[in-house]
Order: C-alpha cells, then sequence, then structure tokens
C-alpha cells in the first residue's frame, strides 16, 4: 500500500545557500515551522541521519535515515513507520536566474499508509508548503545577517 | 508589519527574542544596561559573580534556540561536568560513588555564556536591542497589552506599540504592579525563603592541576535543626576555579579573608578548603543574598492579550538548584513551540504560560521541599506535615550513594533532562524498598575515586577524614 502527495514552489535564492540551509539538520527547528526540535549527530551524507520533534506528531522524536544524497540538490530520508516506511524526497532545481524550484514527495509505503493518509496528510501536506515559504523567508534573513556582519 | 517587544536583555530575554525572530517583522530588546563588548560582568546581573552551570537539559534547549551555541563554549574553554565521572559530590546521606553516566552540567563564568548566546543571537538582522532604556510600563487594557512605555537617559518618557510583549526582566519584574495598573487581577505569587545567602571567589588554579580536575559539591543539609552549610567548586574557562559557598538563615557565609577559608573548611567535609589553599585568589569575595525561591502563576491569570513572562519573572528556585539558565532556555522553547503551532493567535500567552509552569512544577516541587526543612524559613505556601516525603527523600539520598540505577536516575533530574515523577522503574523502586545494603564510602574512598585531586594534595597531604553530615 501507498500514500502519496507532491509539493512544489519557486523560491528567491541560489541553490548554494538552500543547500546550506537545508543541509543543516541541527538548524531545521530554528526556520521550519513544521519542526519544533532536531539533532543529529552524524554527517549530512548517506548512512548518516538524525530526528526531528514535529508539529504534527508534538512530544515525540521521530528517527530517519539519509538514504540519498545529491550534494546541491536534493536528498531522501527513510523514516521507519507502523508497517513500513516514510520517504521524503527533496529536490532542488534552478529555475532562472536567482529563483530556484523546489519539490518535495512524501511516500507512505505499508499497511500504515491509509491510517496515515486519513489523519495526517493532510497537515502535513500544508505543512511543506508552510516550509518551502519559510525556506525562502530564510535564506533571505541569512543574506542580510551576511551582508551585516561583513 | 507585526513587533514584539522583549523587556530585558538577559539571557531569558535575548532567547526569547530569538524565539519570537521567525514568527513577527522586528523584535525589539529594551535593556537597562550596556552590554560589555567581552565577556565581563555588568550592572544588572550581580549574581554573575557566583558559580553558574548549565544542565544537560537546558543545554540542549540552548542549542535547539540557536544551535552550535556549547560548542563554541566548549571551544571558549567551559568544561563539560559528567555528574557521575567528573563530579564528587558529598549528598546529605553520604558520598556518592562515581558512574559511567552522561548526565552532565556546563561549567563556566556566567558572563562567557551570556557573551556566546548574545554573539549567537544578536547577528538576527529582526531583532534590535535599545541598551541603556528602561521600561516603566504597559500600555493597553485588562485584555490586551498593546505596547510599552520606556525612558532613555534623560529623555521624555516614550511609547512603543507591539504586537506581542515579553516580559524577561528577572525575579525583579515589576510586571505584578503593571497589570494591576492595567485592571488586570492580582497575581498570586508563592515564595519560600530558606535565608540562602552565597559567598564566592575565583581563582587562579595551580599550575600542576590537571586539565580534566573535578568539581566538588558539598551539599546543603535539610532538616538537622542547624543552618544548612555547602560548597561548590567548579572549573571555569581560562585556568581558573570558582568557589561558592552556600549557607542559609543563621549560617550565612562571610565575605570576609579569614571566615572565609575557615567557613569553607567547616562544611561537610574541609576539601573545598584545601583545593582553595593551594589556588592563588582572583580579586574580592563576593556576596549574594536575597536567593529565596519564588514562583508567580501567570498560568492561573486572564492574561491580557499580547502579553507573557518568562525565566526569572516566572519561578526563579535558590541557586542550588542550577536551574535558571536552563528554565530560560526552556521558557523561550515553549514560546517558540507555541508560535509555530499558533502564530500570534489569542491564547498565546496563556499557552505557554501553562507550558512554563508545567516544566517549572517538579523542579518546584522539589525545592521548596527541602528548603523548607532548614530553620528559619520564611514562606506563603501552605505546607502540610511532609514527614513522609522528608523520609523518601532521605532514603533516596541515602540509596541513591551506592546504587548506580538510582544515581542515574537522580542525575537524571538533577540536569533537568527527566521529571522526577518519569524516572522512577520497578526495579529502581525495589531498590528504594530494600534500602541501603552497603557501608557508605569513607571520605579517603570517595576522593580515592578522582586521582586528580589525590595528585594535588600529595604535596602536603590534608586530613580530610572528617563527615560531619
Amino acid at each position: 500500500m501507498l500514500h502519496a502527495f507532491d509539493e512544489s514552489a519557486t523560491i528567491a535564492g541560489d541553490l548554494d545557500a538552500i543547500w546550506r540551509t537545508v543541509s543543516d539538520v541541527a538548524g531545521w527547528s530554528t526556520w521550519d515551522p513544521h519542526v519544533l526540535e532536531s539533532g543529529t549527530d552524524t554527517p549530512f551524507e548517506v548512512g548518516g541521519g538524525g530526528w526531528t520533534i514535529s508539529r504534527i506528531v508534538k512530544g515525540r522524536r521521530s528517527y530517519f535515515k539519509l538514504v540519498e544524497v545529491d550534494p546541491g540538490r536534493g536528498y531522501t530520508t527513510e523514516s521507519p513507520m507502523p508497517l513500513g516506511k516514510m520517504l521524503i524526497i527533496n529536490k532542488y532545481e534552478q529555475a532562472g536566474p536567482g529563483l530556484v524550484k523546489l519539490s518535495r514527495r512524501v511516500e507512505v509505503h505499508g499497511g500504515f499508509a491509509p491510517v496515515y493518509g486519513f489523519f495526517w496528510a493532510k497537515a502535513f501536506q500544508a505543512d511543506t508548503r508552510a516550509t518551502f515559504e519559510e525556506l525562502g523567508r530564510e535564506i533571505k534573513l541569512r543574506a542580510t545577517r551576511a551582508e551585516t556582519s561583513r | 508589519m507585526t513587533r514584539a517587544i522583549v523587556i530585558g536583555g538577559g539571557l531569558s530575554g535575548v532567547l526569547a527574542a530569538t524565539a519570537l525572530s521567525h514568527h513577527v517583522d522586528e523584535v525589539t530588546v529594551i535593556e537597562s544596561d550596556k552590554y560589555p563588548e567581552q565577556p565581563a560582568p555588568r550592572r544588572g546581573m550581580p549574581q554573575g559573580r557566583q558559580n553558574h552551570m548549565l544542565t544537560a537539559g537546558g543545554a540542549h534547549a540552548l542549542d535547539q534556540l540557536l544551535p552550535g551555541t556549547t560548542d563554541l563554549l566548549f571551544a571558549a574553554g567551559a568544561h563539560k561536568l559528567a555528574m557521575g565521572r567528573n563530579i564528587l559530590t558529598l549528598s546529605s546521606e553520604g558520598w556518592f560513588r562515581r558512574v559511567d553516566d552522561d548526565a552532565f552540567f556546563i561549567a563556566c563564568s556566567r558572563n562567557l555564556l551570556d557573551h556566546i548566546v548574545r554573539q549567537q543571537a544578536l547577528t538576527n538582522p529582526v531583532i534590535t536591542v535599545l541598551q541603556e532604556t528602561k521600561a516603566t510600563g504597559l500600555v493597553g487594557t485588562a485584555s490586551r497589552v498593546t505596547g510599552i512605555r520606556y525612558e532613555k537617559g534623560t529623555e521624555p518618557e516614550q511609547t512603543l506599540t507591539a504586537d506581542i510583549v515579553v516580559d524577561a526582566t528577572g525575579s525583579r519584574s515589576k510586571t505584578p504592579q503593571w497589570l494591576t495598573e492595567l485592571g488586570v487581577a492580582e497575581l498570586y505569587e508563592e515564595f519560600l525563603d530558606a535565608g540562602l545567602a552565597y559567598a564566592g571567589r575565583l581563582y587562579e588554579a595551580p599550575a600542576d592541576a590537571a586539565a580534566d580536575f573535578p568539581g566538588v559539591l558539598i551539599q546543603t543539609v535539610p532538616n538537622t535543626g542547624k543552618p544548612g552549610a555547602g560548597a561548590a567548586f567548579m572549573p571555569q574557562e581560562d585556568g581558573r576555579w570558582i568557589v561558592s559557598l552556600i549557607g542559609t538563615a543563621g549560617g550565612q557565609p562571610p565575605t570576609g579573608e579569614e571566615g572565609f577559608m575557615e567557613f569553607a573548611r567547616s562544611v561537610g567535609n574541609p576539601i573545598v578548603g584545601e583545593l582553595m589553599a593551594r589556588a592563588t585568589p582572583i580579586g574580592e569575595i563576593k556576596g549574594s543574598r536575597g536567593l529565596a525561591n519564588r514562583r508567580r502563576y501567570f498560568e492561573r491569570l486572564t492574561l491580557p492579550e499580547g502579553f507573557l513572562a518568562l525565566g526569572d519573572a516566572v519561578t526563579v528556585l535558590s541557586p542550588n538548584y542550577a536551574s535558571g539558565m536552563s528554565m530560560a532556555a526552556f521558557g523561550a522553547l515553549a514560546l517558540r513551540s507555541q508560535l509555530k503551532s499558533h502564530g500570534l493567535e489569542p491564547g498565546l500567552g496563556k499557552k505557554v504560560q501553562l507550558d512554563i509552569a508545567n516544566k517549572v512544577a517538579g523542579p518546584w516541587k522539589s525545592a521548596t521541599s527541602t528548603d523548607r526543612w532548614f530553620p528559619g524559613v520564611r514562606t506563603n505556601i501552605k505546607l502540610g506535615k511532609g514527614t513522609v516525603e522528608q523520609k523518601l527523600a532521605v532514603r533516596w539520598s541515602r540509596v541513591a550513594a551506592e546504587h548506580p540505577g538510582l544515581l542515574k536516575a537522580t542525575y537524571q533530574v538533577a540536569t533537568l533532562q527527566t521529571p522526577q515523577n518519569k524516572v522512577m522503574t520497578l526495579p529502581l523502586m525495589g531498590a528504594l524498598l530494600r534500602g541501603p545494603q552497603q557501608t557508605p564510602l569513607t571520605p579517603a574512598e570517595a576522593l580515592a575515586q578522582f586521582p586528580q585531586i589525590g595528585k594535588l594534595l600529595s604535596s602536603a597531604p590534608a586530613d580530610l577524614s572528617k563527615v560531619e553530615h
């Protein structure tokens, strides 16, 4: 069984700045509205991983492993789910001068997929849109901060 | 455009500003002091000259708010002290055995910690600090706070509007009075004052002291009929040590040269005095008083929208519990979590105050149910007899001194990683019911667990056999 959804958005910024932000797991909780807390003890590479506490499932850590990392272009995480797993596939592409297209596909595989689809998918999809919007703001903020500290 | 005002630019205020910075267009911090350029004391933080310890739980919260902060602290010389491996502790019921456990404290000067947090946080372009500026009141009504009044130097009083105002001014907060002026019901406040006082001093560590020299805690002992007396000895950055001597009403530590050393040698064991005698004092002995436990029940109040309070403005525990900086971080993290879930919508203040109250409840109960047993205690809390509680606390401490599992649970609670009501397991309950099974460690056995201490003292051996508890 599979439950999946796709989201995408285009934001201002450059691929390097976006990659620096999304590959900093410890920093996710500082800007991503979906993530209340986050952490990692490993480098951002295949075989590494970390944990998050989301605002959808509060009070409990969800652990993930990095199963694919294409520096600057995207990464995929895998998290255990009851009777299956969740894959989150993130991709970043240049969409014109100073513009980057963000896309995310979420796939829940296994017997839990219908339950996930019924209870959490809608909120998670809405949060993905909020994450993209806030990533745009964070990139601007970091650029201003870098400019100020020069 | 949305604006948040944070009153108070200490640790709690700076962390609150960080939490708010992703949810409003502009954060203005009102700070009465001028920040030092380097890690240095400032007028508004007199407690900065005493021993400060950041719990593991607080360190986690700090890194969630400002990732990488603890790494910067360690790079600047802060020490990570695992309670089971790097701190020699004499509790009310004897010396704790060394145990392999990761629950830790970060030991460094408060000045260094605040400086690094400011460096991390205040490069955020959303945050502006108005230094040498004093908030003089809240603007709004009993149902909504819309800003503050403030003064800067000799300029006339001004008003600044905001969508949300956060009080992070600490234990001397004027909020109770300001809320009353807006027509809000009186804020209920509890206090329990054991007359605790600190006397502290910095030392240059002897050249032959090991780089991993342990900390030493001689805990104050309640319910003996005598004033509590204790000592904390901790390594700091830059090859320094800090000593804080601790006493409750009727037994407060002196701040004069001679009495200071005498007091250090008179607490449960003279080890701290012996270490002081081998180090070089830096500067004067500094005293701190007025260290009562105090809790303001904001969560019970019908708070005006657009207002909340954090940190010591809500609850301050006596410094023996090393919880102040951690509670500041927990409060800011609670604010950020609620902002992520609910934004600036009505009810935000109440939700944050409830989260803080939940976090504070355990440490508050633990602190007040211990400190109540010191002679001369003053309180407005209606205390029950508490004798069963007291006997349980004594047994817990006595068994923990020899039982690794219970000791690890104690450290989890002390470092604010796990609440006390969540650490108990059936095997631990069994150990507690069985009671102590071994003879307590002698001072010699306890000290032998830390060869760094023995090595330093070996040049002029001292009599450390005294056990007064």
